[in-house]
C-alpha cells in the first residue's frame, strides 16, 4: 500500500517536469490557445449585476457559479464574446460547492471548451483564468490571466477549492479556469484578500453533482439564504485555526494541567493565543522566528527591568535566573527599562548565546527560538457576495522554485538591462525606476517624482542627482537627465504585443513574469469606462433616427461608421433587414440584437421612390463619449480599487492614460518606470501603474516615442 | 420644536449654491437635545422582527395603534414563502405575526400584531418635512441582540435624489439594508429604505410607498397625502476628483456634515494623546489606532489586530515599537516606544450617559488609493446603551427549539446528517441517515415543515418522531432542546453592504461595553471616545457592524492596564 502510493507520487513529479514548457514554448502555446478560451467565455446578466460563465457544449450548455445564477429556472441574458446577447435559463445550482449550470436558449453551434471529469491538475501547474472583471466593458474582450495552481482541491469552492495566483475579482465569478490543454478545470468562485488568493470551484466537484445539476436541482440553500454559510466564515475568520487548536487540545496528555484548564474555558477569542499554544504543542518549521528567554517583566517599574516570572523549562530558568532579579545589561548593552529589554531582544538577529547581567550575576544563555507573532488580516466583505478573507496566501517555496527554474533560460535578459534600468531614490526611500532611452536621458513615471527635490539615481552604490527635463501629464511620463558613465539606452522598436504573450519586467529581485491580458487601448479615468448594458445591441451600424418618428427614417449617418462606408444617406427609410420587413425603429433594434460585430448583414432601403439593397459588416459599438463620469461606472471603479488595495499597493495614478498595454504582473508600485519586455528581450513599453488586482499597465513604445518627439518639437520651437 | 428644526437647515437652503454653513455647539446641542428626547419614544414604536428559520433580526415600526407594523421584507430560507414572521420582545419572548402584504421589490412587508405593552405607533411626518430637515435617525439592530438590549439609533444625512425619482432619498452613510425605517429629528416616520440599486441605497417616502400599496393606503391616516408638493432641487452633490473620491467611498458628502466634522475637531484636546500603530505585514498593511497612557511612551491599543513588526506614528514621527503585554479579556495591549514627555489621556466617567448623547472619535487613518494614510478627521455619532457581555442573546432566551440534530443539506427531506453529542437525541436510538417522516403524528415532508412544527413546541417538551431506516419504520421519543449556538453573525449583509465597512477581527466577548453608532472600521479601534465636553469616556474596541461600534468604559480599561502592568507577556 505504502509502496504504491510512493510510486504514484514519483510518477506525479515526473509528469510535472514533463509538462514544464520553456518560456518560448509557453508563449507560443498561450498565444495560439488564447482566442479559443476567450471566445468561449461569456458574461451573464441577472438582476442588477453580472457574472461570467464558460460554454462547454456546442449547443450552449454553460458552467458557471451558483452564486451567479442563484437558483434553477431563472431567465437570464448572456453576452457572447462576439457581442450577441441571448436569453438563457439557469439549470441546477449547488450552493455547497458554488458550481452551477445554465442553458442558452438559442440554436447553436456555439464556441465551446471541453472540461475535465476528474482531477488532472496538481500544485504547480499553469492555469488560465478568464471572465469579465467589473462586468463586461464595451469593446473589451474577456481579459486572459495566467497563474499557477497553489492548492489543488477537489471539493467545494469554499472548503477545498483550487487556489491560484491568476488574479480574479468581482465580475469574474462563474468564469472558467483552464489548464494548458484549454480544458476547463475550475470555476472562479471567491477570493481572499491577498492577490495570490484566487479560489475556484474544482471541476470534479461539479462532475460529482452533474446529474442533479442537469436536472435543474438546487443543492444547499439559495443565494440569499446561503449567505449565513459564508457569514459564518466571515464571522469567525479563524474557524480553521480554532478547529486545529481544539483537536490539538484534545490530544494533550491527561497530566497537562494547562490543557485541563483550557478545556474548561468555553472560548478563546484571541487568534494569537490559540496560535501561540499550537506553536508550543506542535512547533512548525516554517515562518519567521524570534528569540525567546522565558521571563516576564514588571511593567510598573519604568526605570528597571525587574523579572516577575520565569517560564518553566525555559532558557531563563536553566540559566538560573530568578523572580526578583534586575536585568542590567544584555551583551554589555545597558538595560534600564522593560522597553530597553524588549528592543534589545528584538534586535538579536541570530539565536546564538547571549550574556545577561543582573544584580546578582552575569549569566550566559542561548535563547530558544519561537515563531514571531502572526499577522491576522481583517475580514473583508466584498462585491462578490462571498468575498471572505482568512489567512494570507503566499506562493509556497515549491512554486517559487518552479518559477525560478522556468525563468532560468531568461537570465541573460535580466542582465541585459542592468545598465539601462535605474532606481530613483528620495533619501533612502525607493520611489520608482527609470529606463534609459539615450546615453544621458531616462524615462520614468512622472507622478511618482513630482513635487520632490534632490532625487537621485543609485547606481553601483553611488548617487547621481537627476534633473527633470520635461513631463507629460496625460501619459504620466517624465524625461529626466543624469550624468552616469556607461548608461545603455534600450531600443524602442517593438510592435504592440498579442494577447496572451508572455511578458517580463526586470527587477532587482529578478524577472517578474506575466501575460498580456487584453488588446492595448486607452485606460479611461474612473467612471468613464462603461459597462455593456443588457438589452443594448453591441453591433453597430452608425445611423440614428428622428426621435418622434416611428418609421425608421435615417436622420444622421455617423462619419466613418459601417453605414457611412456602405453608402447610407440621410433620409433613407429602412424597409427590410436580413430579408425581414421592418416597420418601426423598435423592430430594427430587436432584430439587430441577434447579430454580432463582424457579421455581414443585408439592408433594404427606400430612397425617394427607389428600392436599394445594401450589405455591410457590423462594427463594435463605440463607447458613448461623455464629459461627466458615469455614476454606476464610478461606483464600480471605486469598489474594484477598494477590493484590490486590500491585497497590496496600487499606484496612486493608475488609470486615465491615452493608450496602454494591459498585463497581469503583480508589479510592486516602486517597480514602475521599468521596461516591459517579451521573452526575447524586446522592449514593449514602460510600466506605468499597478492598476487593479488583476491588471498592471505599461505605456507602449509608440506612445513613449510620441512623447519624446513632442518634447523634441517643443524644444525646437522655443529655440 | 419646529423652529429648532428649521434653524438647522436655514444655512443650507439659503442659496442654490449651498454655502458651507457654520456648525457650533448650538447646532450640535439641537441635534443632541432632539435625539435624546425622541430616542425613548422611538424605542417604544420600534420592535425587532425575524422570520422562522432565519438568524437575522431587523427593526420594524408600528404605524397604527391597531398594530400595523411596517417591517423589512425578509427572504425566507429554502424558498419557504409560508415561513411566518416573528416578533421578538426585549424580555426574550416571541410571537408569530400576521402578514398583510409583502412587497419584495420595495424591500418591505406589512405585518399586523397587537401592540405589545408599553409600545406605541410612530407618528408620521408630513411629506413637506423632508424639505426642511436634513438630519434623520434610523435604527441599528445588533446582529444578534442580547436579552433586554435596546435598539440603537444612528444619525444620518439624507439627500433628496435628483430626477426622475424625486420622492426617494440617498443616505449619506451609504447604509443600504432594505426596509429600514427613517425618522426625522422630531421622532416621526419619514421613509423606508428600499433594496439596493446599482448606485446606492435609497429611501422612499411613506406616501410614495402607499402609492403602490392599497393596503398601506387603507391604514395610513388621511393627512398623508399622495399629492406630493414639488421637492426642492437637491443640494449639488459634490463630485470630487478621483483620488479624493476614493477617500470617501460613500458617494455623496454634504457640506453640513463637513461643517459638523470641523466643529467636532475643536472638541478634542490640542496635544493629542493618541497615535497610530502600523505593522507592515508581508502583503497587507495593517494599522490601528492607540491612546497614550504614560508620558514615557506606553500606548494602549486593541491586541488582536497587532502583527509582528510594530511602528508607532506620532506627531509626524515614526518610532519603532515593542509589544509588552496583552490582556485577552479586554483585547487590550500595551505597546511601548522610546519617547518622553508625551501627552497622556485622562479618562473620565461621567455619571450618566443618555441615549442620544453625541460622541466623537478622532479618525487617525484613512484608506486611500494605495495605502492607509494619516488623517485628521472626526467621526460623530450617538451613545445608545451599555452592554452586558455576559447576558444571553435574544435568540438563546427565546423559545427556539431543536431536535439537536443536523439534517442533510443536499435533500429537501429531513435525513439526519449528524447528532449533537450532548443533545437528548444522542441518548436515543436515532442514527445518522435516518429519515424523519413525522413529529407527533404530523407529517414531516421537508425541513420547512419540521421547522414549523418545532416552532409550536417548547424546550423540554417530549415529542414522538416517526423515522424510516432503510425499509424499516420505527418511532422514538425525545425531549426538545435549544439549538446549539454558532458564533454570533456580524449582521453585515455582504450582498447589500458592499464595502461599507471593515469589521474588527475580534468583535465580541467583552465583559462590559458602551454601544454607540459611530461608523468606524477595524483600524479605527484603539482610538479614544469623547463626549461633547472633550472628556475621554471610552476606548473603541470593536467595529461590530455598519454604524455599530463597541467601546470599553474606563473601569474595564483601568482594570486591564493594572493586570498588564503586573506582568508583561513572556519574553
Amino acid at each position: 500500500m505504502l509502496r504504491s502510493l510512493f510510486f504514484i507520487s514519483l510518477l506525479g513529479s515526473l509528469l510535472l517536469s514533463a509538462q514544464e514548457k520553456t518560456p518560448a514554448e509557453l508563449d507560443a502555446h498561450l498565444r495560439e490557445l488564447a482566442p479559443r478560451l476567450v471566445e468561449s467565455t461569456i458574461a451573464i446578466f441577472l438582476g442588477g449585476g453580472s457574472g461570467s460563465g464558460v460554454i462547454v457544449t456546442p449547443d450552449g450548455l454553460v458552467i458557471t457559479a451558483a452564486h451567479v445564477t442563484s437558483k434553477p429556472g431563472q431567465s437570464v441574458k448572456v453576452l457572447l464574446s462576439d457581442g450577441r446577447e441571448l436569453p438563457a435559463t439557469s439549470l441546477g445550482a449547488d450552493h455547497e460547492t458554488d458550481g452551477a449550470l445554465l442553458q442558452i436558449n438559442s440554436p447553436g453551434p456555439f464556441p465551446f471548451r471541453p472540461y475535465v471529469k476528474e482531477k488532472t491538475y496538481k500544485v504547480g501547474d499553469w492555469a488560465i483564468a478568464t471572465g469579465h472583471p467589473g462586468g463586461p466593458i464595451i469593446g473589451r474582450p474577456s481579459p486572459f490571466r495566467l497563474g499557477r495552481i497553489l492548492a489543488d482541491g477537489v471539493g467545494s469552492g469554499f472548503a477545498d477549492p483550487i487556489t491560484t495566483n491568476a488574479t480574479v475579482i468581482s465580475g469574474d465569478s462563474g468564469g472558467p479556469l483552464f489548464n494548458l490543454n484549454g480544458e476547463v478545470i475550475g470555476i472562479n468562485s471567491n477570493i481572499l484578500m491577498p492577490w495570490t488568493g484566487n479560489r475556484h470551484v474544482p471541476m470534479p466537484s461539479i462532475i460529482a453533482k452533474w446529474d442533479a445539476l442537469m436536472a435543474s436541482e438546487m443543492i444547499g440553500r439559495p443565494s440569499q439564504s446561503a449567505m449565513p454559510q459564508f457569514e459564518e466564515l466571515f464571522d469567525e475568520p479563524y474557524r480553521d485555526l480554532r478547529k486545529e487548536f481544539l483537536e490539538a487540545l484534545d490530544a494533550r496528555p491527561a497530566d497537562d494541567t494547562e490543557a485541563r484548564e483550557l478545556r474548561e474555558r468555553p472560548y478563546i477569542l484571541d487568534p494569537h493565543h490559540m496560535q501561540g499554544l499550537l506553536d508550543r504543542w506542535a512547533p512548525k518549521e516554517e515562518g519567521e522566528k524570534i528569540p525567546f528567554l522565558g521571563l516576564k517583566l514588571d511593567l510598573h517599574k519604568i526605570t528597571q527591568a525587574l523579572i516577575t516570572d520565569i517560564t518553566k523549562g525555559s532558557p531563563a530558568e536553566k540559566a538560573g535566573l530568578k523572580k526578583g532579579d534586575l536585568i542590567q545589561a544584555l551583551d554589555g548593552k545597558t538595560i534600564s527599562s522593560p522597553t530597553d529589554f524588549a528592543f534589545a531582544l528584538k534586535s538579536l538577529k541570530e539565536t546564538t548565546s547571549i550574556q545577561l547581567t543582573t544584580n546578582r550575576a552575569i549569566v550566559t544563555l542561548t535563547p530558544a527560538s519561537v515563531p514571531e507573532r502572526r499577522h491576522f488580516p481583517m475580514p473583508v466583505a466584498g462585491l462578490i457576495p462571498m468575498m471572505i478573507s482568512d489567512g494570507q496566501v503566499e506562493s509556497p517555496p515549491s512554486i517559487r522554485k518552479l518559477t525560478r527554474e522556468f525563468l532560468a533560460p531568461l537570465q541573460p535578459l535580466q542582465e541585459k538591462f542592468n545598465r539601462s534600468v535605474m532606481p530613483i531614490y528620495e533619501g533612502d526611500q525607493l520611489l520608482t525606476h527609470a529606463t534609459a532611452i539615450t546615453r544621458n536621458q531616462l524615462i520614468t513615471k512622472a507622478s511618482e517624482i513630482e513635487k520632490k527635490e534632490n532625487l537621485v539615481i543609485r547606481f553601483e552604490e553611488k548617487d547621481y542627482l537627476i534633473r527633470v527635463v520635461t513631463t507629460d501629464e496625460k501619459r504620466d511620463l517624465a524625461l529626466i537627465a543624469v550624468d552616469i558613465e556607461g548608461l545603455e539606452p534600450i531600443k524602442l522598436t517593438a510592435p504592440e504585443p498579442e494577447v496572451a504573450a508572455l511578458v517580463f519586467t526586470p527587477t532587482s529581485r529578478g524577472l517578474l513574469p506575466g501575460v498580456i491580458t487584453q488588446p492595448s487601448r486607452s485606460s479611461p479615468a474612473s467612471g468613464f469606462e462603461l459597462n455593456v448594458e443588457s438589452d443594448q445591441p453591441s453591433a453597430y451600424v452608425g445611423i440614428s433616427f428622428t426621435g418622434d418618428d416611428i418609421q425608421p427614417t435615417i436622420q444622421t449617418v455617423e462619419l466613418g461608421s459601417p453605414a457611412d462606408t456602405a453608402g447610407f444617406l440621410e433620409g433613407d427609410v429602412i424597409t427590410h433587414f436580413e430579408g425581414k420587413e421592418i416597420e418601426s425603429i423598435d423592430d430594427l433594434g430587436k432584430a439587430l440584437k441577434d447579430f454580432a460585430p463582424g457579421q455581414k448583414v443585408r439592408f433594404q432601403l427606400k430612397r425617394d421612390e427607389e428600392e436599394i439593397k445594401i450589405s455591410l459588416i457590423l462594427d463594435v459599438r463605440p463607447a458613448p463619449t461623455t464629459d461627466k463620469p458615469n455614476r454606476a461606472a464610478l461606483m464600480r471603479d471605486r469598489s474594484l480599487s477598494s477590493l484590490s488595495k486590500r491585497g497590496g499597493k496600487l499606484s496612486k495614478r493608475r488609470n486615465d492614460f491615452p493608450r496602454v498595454i494591459y498585463h497581469d504582473q503583480l508589479l510592486p508600485i516602486t517597480e514602475t518606470g521599468t521596461p516591459l519586455i517579451d521573452h526575447e528581450g524586446n522592449v514593449l513599453g514602460i510600466n506605468i501603474a499597478r492598476s487593479l488586482r488583476h491588471r498592471s499597465l505599461a505605456i507602449p513604445v509608440s506612445e513613449v516615442l510620441a512623447f519624446y518627439r513632442e518634447k523634441l518639437s517643443r524644444g525646437r520651437q522655443t529655440d | 420644536m419646529k423652529s429648532l428644526l428649521l434653524s438647522l437647515c436655514l444655512a443650507a437652503t439659503a442659496s442654490g449654491d449651498f454655502l458651507l454653513p457654520a456648525w457650533t455647539a448650538k447646532e450640535e446641542n439641537v441635534i443632541q437635545t432632539l435625539t435624546t428626547k425622541h430616542t425613548p419614544d422611538l424605542r417604544k414604536s420600534c420592535v425587532m422582527v425575524g422570520r422562522l428559520g432565519l438568524s437575522e433580526i431587523r427593526t420594524a415600526v408600528f404605524i397604527t395603534k391597531n398594530g400595523d407594523l411596517l417591517a423589512p421584507y425578509l427572504e425566507p430560507i429554502d424558498g419557504d414563502d409560508e415561513a411566518p414572521y416573528l416578533l421578538y420582545l426585549p424580555d426574550g419572548s416571541r410571537r408569530l405575526v400576521d402578514v398583510i402584504e409583502e412587497k419584495k421589490e420595495r424591500g418591505i412587508a406589512l405585518l399586523k400584531t397587537p401592540l405589545p405593552e408599553g409600545h406605541r405607533a410612530a407618528p408620521l411626518a408630513p411629506d413637506q418635512s423632508i424639505i426642511s430637515a436634513h438630519w434623520f435617525l434610523y435604527p441599528v439592530t445588533a446582529p444578534i441582540p442580547k436579552l433586554s438590549e435596546p435598539i440603537a439609533f444612528a444619525i444620518d444625512h439624507l439627500f433628496p435624489r435628483p430626477e426622475p425619482d424625486a420622492v426617494s432619498f440617498v443616505l449619506e452613510s451609504g447604509m443600504t439594508n432594505a426596509g429600514t425605517p427613517i425618522f426625522d429629528l422630531a421622532g416621526r416616520l419619514v421613509a423606508m429604505t428600499g433594496p439596493t440599486d446599482k448606485e446606492t441605497g435609497r429611501a422612499l417616502l411613506i406616501s410614495r410607498l402607499a402609492e403602490d400599496s392599497e393596503k398601506l393606503r387603507e391604514i395610513l391616516p388621511e393627512r398623508v397625502s399622495a399629492d406630493l408638493p414639488p421637492l426642492p432641487l437637491s443640494p449639488a452633490l459634490k463630485e470630487k476628483e478621483d483620488d479624493e473620491e476614493d477617500k470617501k467611498k460613500e458617494a455623496p458628502s454634504s457640506p453640513l456634515s463637513e461643517a459638523r466634522e470641523t466643529f467636532a475637531q475643536s472638541l478634542v484636546p490640542g496635544a493629542a494623546p493618541f497615535a497610530i500603530i502600523f505593522n507592515e505585514g508581508k502583503a497587507v498593511t495593517h494599522s490601528i489606532s492607540a491612546v497614550i497612557i504614560r508620558s514615557n511612551g506606553f500606548l494602549l491599543t486593541k491586541a488582536s489586530e497587532l502583527g509582528p513588526d510594530l511602528n508607532v506614528r506620532y506627531a509626524g514621527k515614526t518610532y519603532p515599537a515593542a509589544l509588552l503585554a496583552t490582556d485577552e479579556a479586554s483585547d487590550l495591549a500595551l505597546v511601548s516606544i522610546d519617547a518622553t514627555n508625551l501627552p497622556v489621556i485622562q479618562w473620565a466617567s461621567p455619571e450618566t450617559l443618555t441615549a442620544g448623547t453625541s460622541l466623537v472619535t478622532p479618525i487617525l487613518l484613512q484608506e486611500t488609493s494605495d495605502e492607509m494614510v494619516v488623517s485628521d478627521s472626526m467621526a460623530l455619532g450617538t451613545f445608545s446603551h451599555q452592554l452586558d457581555g455576559n447576558s444571553p442573546t435574544l435568540h438563546a432566551a427565546s423559545e427556539v427549539t431543536s431536535l439537536g440534530i443536523v439534517a442533510e443539506q443536499s435533500t429537501s427531506e429531513v435525513r439526519v446528517a449528524s447528532i449533537g453529542p450532548d443533545s437528548p437525541a444522542a441518548k436515543t436510538d436515532l442514527k445518522n441517515g435516518d429519515l424523519i417522516t413525522a413529529l407527533d403524528d404530523k407529517p414531516v415532508t421537508d425541513r420547512a415543515s419540521l421547522t414549523r412544527l418545532l416552532s409550536q413546541k417548547r424546550v423540554g417538551t417530549e415529542v414522538t418522531l416517526k423515522i424510516k431506516r432503510g425499509e424499516k419504520e420505527t418511532s422514538l421519543s425525545l425531549a426538545l432542546t435549544r439549538p446549539r449556538l454558532t458564533p454570533p453573525p456580524t449582521g453585515i449583509s455582504m450582498a447589500a453592504n458592499d464595502l461599507a465597512m471593515v469589521p474588527s477581527v475580534r468583535r465580541f466577548g467583552f465583559e462590559k461595553a458602551i454601544v454607540h453608532t459611530l461608523p468606524l472600521n477595524a483600524w479605527d479601534c484603539g482610538s479614544p471616545l469623547y463626549n461633547l465636553d472633550g472628556q475621554a469616556i471610552g476606548l473603541n474596541i470593536s467595529a461590530s457592524s455598519a454604524n455599530r461600534t463597541l467601546a470599553l468604559p474606563p473601569s474595564i480599561i483601568q482594570a486591564a492596564i493594572q493586570r498588564m502592568l503586573q506582568s508583561s507577556n513572556p519574553f
